[in-house]
């Protein structure tokens, strides 16, 4: 007998099931759903719904603490074991780097991997203390650091960390080992800054700041990024820029000095006693965090292989305007929604 | 997991609802917690059977009995003292709920009309 589009839609979704519980439940899940259809559920959905439940069971059978754990505290069970593997990493490079070669230029590659190093270990100790502001800071830090390192001039700690990767990695992984450690990086950051916008944001009207307002700071961000971009050898892709012939470390400290003031701003925003100070605080991060994704973006974009410039910029600015007015929507959004209730999101065993 | 004393999501709370009147199997829960929530609650069978999983793994439902109906599988499940108390404490945290935001409300809408008298 033939079976019908659904029927073998529901089959199909009911793999999503581990094996034991496809044994199991399998045949009372696909007649339960099969009756749903008859009775005027869409079959589609029927299935969808299956094939997320599997997904969760096989995540939940294999890391129980996980899944079962709210959301908050799956996302720092993710920060640890990421931040151990930075720092594995870069202990790995450690042998390449330390290398004593002649000239300053090898000298500052050893104190980047220390700094980078030092950043890497207060990211763990934050993940493993649950120090929000802390590893925002350091994952900030980390990403800004092996993302200019990664394409800056010289590729002091790509290099360092490549030739070490190297060792104890198949070839071909190697030339993705910065990307990848920059795309987790990233990851590493989001994390706080997740935490670290949810109850003083939704319980202050966002700094009351206009639609306007936002576009016209995002176009300032984007002019200070573009700035950047053409004088400086820290942001920029120009060579023979007129500010070429600052060290290299001197932009970086620039750029982290950025980086810090954003920081600075966010936690201004956080502890804000009046509403003032809170959109001066916002417009400040706001303002600044504008050029510095378009930066991040554009290391990432360049370290994975991308020459053209004016693509580069285009996905930079695509990002840096993308991002933080995401960032923004979701902040109003929440902000503006009732917060009855909001805290006590239902614990579900996903 | 599920114990008394946190929260859970209204697909689960309707489900165990549904439960508390009677035994019940899969279909039945889907379109009863539907007329119970209005219609606002509308459960897939994979969204049910993983809430009657956890709810089974926890105490609060077992599987009362299983019959073959038009060549069907179905499985009845059962709400168990533990599932009745959670809930309970559930709808006692809504009802809470409910009484801070009418005192909330009522103080508002004083504070409002004094405002305008005044004004």
């Amino acid at each position: 007998m033939r079976r019908s589009i659904g029927e073998t839609m529901i089959s199909a979704a009911i793999k999503a099931l581990p094996a034991p519980r496809r044994a199991e439940d399998g045949r009372a899940l696909a007649d339960l759903a099969l009756e749903a259809v008859a009775g005027g559920a869409g079959v589609g959905r029927e299935a969808i719904g299956i094939v997320k439940t599997g997904a969760r069971a096989r995540i939940g059978d294999r890391f129980p603490h996980l899944s079962a754990a709210p959301w908050r505290d799956a996302t720092w069970a993710t920060a640890v074991p990421l931040t151990t593997v930075i720092v594995l990493f870069l202990i790995v490079a450690l042998p390449t780097v330390g290398k004593p070669t002649p000239g300053i230029h090898h000298l500052l590659i050893g104190y980047w991997w220390l700094a980078t190093f030092i950043a890497a270990l207060l990211a763990l100790i934050a993940a493993c203390g649950r120090l929000r502001v802390l590893l925002f800071g350091s994952g900030i830090a980390l990403s800004a650091l092996v993302g200019y390192d990664a394409y800056g001039p010289g590729g002091s700690m790509r290099s360092g960390a490549s030739h070490g990767a190297d060792m104890v990695m198949p070839p071909f992984t190697v030339a993705w080992y910065s990307p990848l450690l920059l795309v987790v990086l990233s990851f590493l950051w989001l994390l706080p800054v997740i935490a670290l916008v949810r109850p003083p944001v939704r319980t202050r009207e966002s700094g009351k700041l206009k639609g306007s307002s936002l576009g016209k700071m995002f176009a300032a961000g984007i002019a200070i990024f573009i700035v950047f971009e053409r004088l400086s050898p820290a942001f920029g892709l120009v060579p023979d820029s007129p500010l070429g012939s600052l060290s290299t470390s001197a932009s970086a400290c620039t750029l982290l000095l950025l980086i810090a003031v954003i920081g600075f701003a966010v936690a201004s925003y956080r502890r804000a006693e009046s509403q003032e100070t809170a959109t001066l605080a916002l417009a400040i991060s706001i303002l600044l965090a504008t050029p510095v994704i378009a930066w991040l973006v554009m290391a990432f974009w360049l370290t994975i292989g991308a020459t053209n410039s004016v693509t580069s910029l285009f996905v930079a600015l695509a990002f840096s305007v993308g991002v933080p007015l995401s960032a923004c929507v979701v902040l109003i959004r929440r902000t503006l929604v009732d917060d009855a209730g909001a805290d006590n999101e239902p614990t579900q065993c996903a | 997991m599920y114990t008394v004393g946190m929260n859970i999501s209204e697909q689960v709370y309707y489900t165990l609802l549904s439960l508390f009147e009677e035994p019940r199997h899969g279909y039945d829960i889907i379109g009863r917690a539907e007329d119970l929530s209005g219609g606002r609650v509308k459960l897939s069978a994979g969204t049910l059977y993983g809430a009657l999983d956890r709810l089974e793994s926890n105490g609060a439902v077992v599987l009362d009995r299983e019959e073959i109906v038009n060549g069907r599988l179905r499985r009845f499940y059962r709400l168990t003292d533990s599932g009745a108390a959670l809930l309970d404490t559930e709808t006692e945290r809504m009802r809470q709920a409910t009484i801070a935001f009418k005192k909330v409300h009522r103080k508002a809408t004083i504070d409002t009309n004094a405002k305008a008298a005044i004004a």
